[in-house]
């Protein structure tokens, strides 16, 4: 690419230099369309190649399909929980945060006061 | 934006696995793709070649089309990346194989040759366009064999329209003078 590519100042006599290339273009070159038969040969190298392909890579494009499945369906169900907890279980010394994920409020008295677990 | 119902519907079943709505999709648009790949490559094989590679991608492709393009468009992008590859590894083969001096004189002068049958005006154009680089090229092909518009055109080749204008204008200078005569009788 040259630095003039990159700037603009198209004019009037640019626009019917450029009208009369696309005539004489058109007018000249023979029609431009493939020879007969071209879905055919299409249909047969798409199947050819289908049959080529090794078993990994149609394993490979299934895995993937599964997975974007798989992620769609966790990411609803954390969604889904998230607001469940923040509804349910949000005390008012929890955060939202903590709401959203379950966790319990823990200060430093509750685990002092309690030997083992300070979460019981 | 999927250009029509029918094509939206084709898609969607092509991507099931339907493969005759995949042909009626191949039929609806070879005649856009040959204009873009005969446009860049001119005919022969490599054009054939070059036109079932981009309905074979557009095939690979079809579970992450998400039609934010028509699918001609989306297919006349893809023709013509395959078609500038293509290009590429012939200049490649062409740098690889082509030594000696004639060789070189008669591609550096491709209206030395003109086959029989052809007035030649033909040829000359062909010659013309095949002299410009593939990036101006590509221009002249879209916005004016293909008659698209410059936001089109920009949008195929992911450049701002600012520079399809330009390319454009350089592009028609350069034809304007490799074809001298044939251009000043055109025009007169």
């Amino acid at each position: 690419m040259t630095g003039s590519d990159d700037m603009h100042d198209q004019t009037p006599d640019d626009e019917a230099a450029a009208r009369a290339a696309g005539q004489l273009l058109r007018g000249a070159l023979p029609p431009m369309a493939f020879s007969d038969g071209f879905a055919d040969r299409t249909m047969a190298r798409i199947a050819r190649e289908r049959a080529a392909a090794p078993p990994e890579v149609l394993r490979l494009g299934a895995m993937q399909k599964n997975f974007r499945l798989l992620a769609a369906a966790a990411a609803i169900a954390i969604v889904t929980l998230g607001a469940h907890n923040t509804l349910v279980a949000r005390t008012e010394n929890s955060s939202l945060f903590e709401a959203a994920l379950g966790l319990q409020p823990v200060s430093a008295e509750s685990i002092l006061s309690s030997s083992s677990d300070p979460f019981q | 934006m999927i250009e029509s119902n029918d094509d939206a519907n084709l898609v969607a079943r092509a991507r099931k696995g339907d493969d005759d709505a995949f042909r009626r999709l191949v039929e609806r648009h070879q005649a856009a793709v040959a204009r873009t790949v005969f446009g860049m490559l001119g005919a022969g094989d490599d054009a054939d070649d070059v036109g079932q590679e981009t309905f074979v991608r557009f095939h690979q492709a079809l579970d992450t089309f998400r039609g934010d393009s028509s699918v001609r468009t989306y297919l006349v992008r893809i023709a013509m990346s395959c078609a500038l590859n293509t290009l590429r590894s012939q200049r490649r083969r062409e740098l690889r194989f082509v030594r000696d001096d004639a060789a070189m004189e008669s591609a550096a002068d491709p209206d030395a040759i003109i086959p029989i049958g052809d007035d030649g005006q033909a040829t000359r154009i062909r010659n013309a366009l095949n002299r410009l680089s593939a990036q101006h090229r590509a221009v002249v092909v879209l916005r004016l064999l293909d008659e698209r518009s410059t936001r089109e055109t920009a949008e195929i080749l992911q450049i701002p329209e600012g520079t399809v204008l330009s390319r454009l204008s350089r592009a028609v200078q350069q034809l304007r003078l490799s074809l001298g005569p044939v251009w000043q009788e055109f025009t007169e």
